[in-house]
C-alpha cells in the first residue's frame, strides 16, 4: 500500500511540474541574464538535419524532397531528375543564407503552392542547418 | 537478419504506416489533390543505404532515425495546415510515429532525452 502511494505521489509530482507555469506567472525583479546566441554550427546543423528533414530529404538522393549536397549558390528547382511543383518551378531565387532562412521559415508564404508544408520554427535551429548545408556545398566544390 | 520478435514488431509498425499511407492518401483526395506513386522498393532501399544493413541493431538504428524523422516531419507540418481535421491527422499520425521512436529507443538501450520537448 505504502509503495502504492508513492507511486501515486511521483506520478502527480510528475504531471503537476508541468501544470506548474501558470502558478508561476509573477515576473522576478531580477530577470536572468540573457545569454549570446550560440554561433551557428553545422555540426549541430547535422543533427538537427537528419532529425528534422531527413524524413524527406538526403545530401545524395532525391527523395519527397530533392537532394541537398551543393544547395548553396543553386537555383531554386534545379536539381535534375526531380519532379517539382508548379510553385518552385515559378520561385526565381538562388539558395544562400537568407534565402534558405526564408524558406525554412515559411515554404508555403515564400512559395505558395509548393509541396513543402514542413517548417522549421526556430531561428538558430534553421542557422545551424543552413552552416551544415553551406559547409557540405564547399566541400561539393 | 530479424529475430521473430522484432519482426512481428516490425510487422506492426508496417500495418500503422499503410493506415497512415491510407489516411493521407484519403485527406489528399478530400482536398482534391491526386496521391503520388509509390517508388520501386529496390529505389527505397538504394535511398536509405539498406545494403549497408549487416544486422539487426544495424536495422533498428534506422528505423529508429526514420521514426523520429517522420514525427518531426508531421509536427513541422502543422503550422501551414489550413483545417483542424488536418491538425489532427498530423498529430495523431507523429503521435504514433513517436511510440513507434520510443520503442526502438528502448530496444537500443538509447538513454531517455533528458530536455523535452523532444520533437517538433
Amino acid at each position: 500500500m505504502r509503495s502504492v502511494a508513492h507511486a501515486v505521489r511521483v506520478l502527480l509530482t510528475t504531471f503537476l511540474i508541468g501544470a506548474a507555469p501558470a502558478a508561476q506567472s509573477a515576473p522576478s525583479p531580477h530577470p536572468a541574464p540573457q545569454t549570446a546566441p550560440l554561433p551557428d554550427s553545422p555540426s549541430r546543423g547535422a543533427e538537427i538535419y537528419e532529425a528534422k528533414c531527413g524524413a524527406c530529404h538526403s545530401l545524395d538522393f532525391n527523395r519527397v524532397g530533392p537532394k541537398h549536397r551543393g544547395v548553396f549558390g543553386r537555383k531554386a528547382a534545379s536539381v535534375p531528375g526531380f519532379h517539382y511543383s508548379s510553385a518552385l518551378k515559378k520561385l526565381n531565387v538562388t539558395w544562400n543564407a537568407v534565402t534558405l532562412d526564408r524558406w525554412l521559415q515559411n515554404p508555403t508564404a515564400m512559395a505558395p503552392g509548393t509541396a513543402m508544408g514542413f517548417r522549421l520554427s526556430d531561428q538558430s535551429e534553421r542557422a545551424d542547418v543552413i552552416a551544415y548545408l553551406r559547409q557540405q556545398s564547399a566541400q561539393h566544390k | 537478419m530479424l529475430s521473430p520478435e522484432v519482426l512481428k514488431t516490425a510487422l506492426t509498425f508496417q500495418g500503422h504506416h499503410k493506415q497512415h499511407r491510407d489516411d493521407l492518401i484519403a485527406a489528399i483526395k478530400r482536398l482534391g489533390g491526386s496521391p503520388v506513386s509509390p517508388k520501386a522498393l529496390k529505389d527505397y532501399a538504394t535511398e536509405l543505404g539498406a545494403a549497408a544493413l549487416k544486422d539487426q541493431a544495424g536495422v533498428l538504428r534506422l528505423a529508429l532515425k526514420l521514426e523520429r524523422g517522420a514525427t518531426n516531419a508531421y509536427l513541422g507540418l502543422i503550422p501551414s495546415l489550413a483545417q483542424s481535421d488536418l491538425y489532427l491527422l498530423a498529430a495523431r499520425t507523429a503521435a504514433d510515429e513517436a511510440f513507434h521512436a520510443a520503442v526502438l529507443g528502448n530496444a537500443l538501450n538509447e538513454a531517455i532525452p533528458q530536455k523535452a520537448p523532444m520533437f517538433g
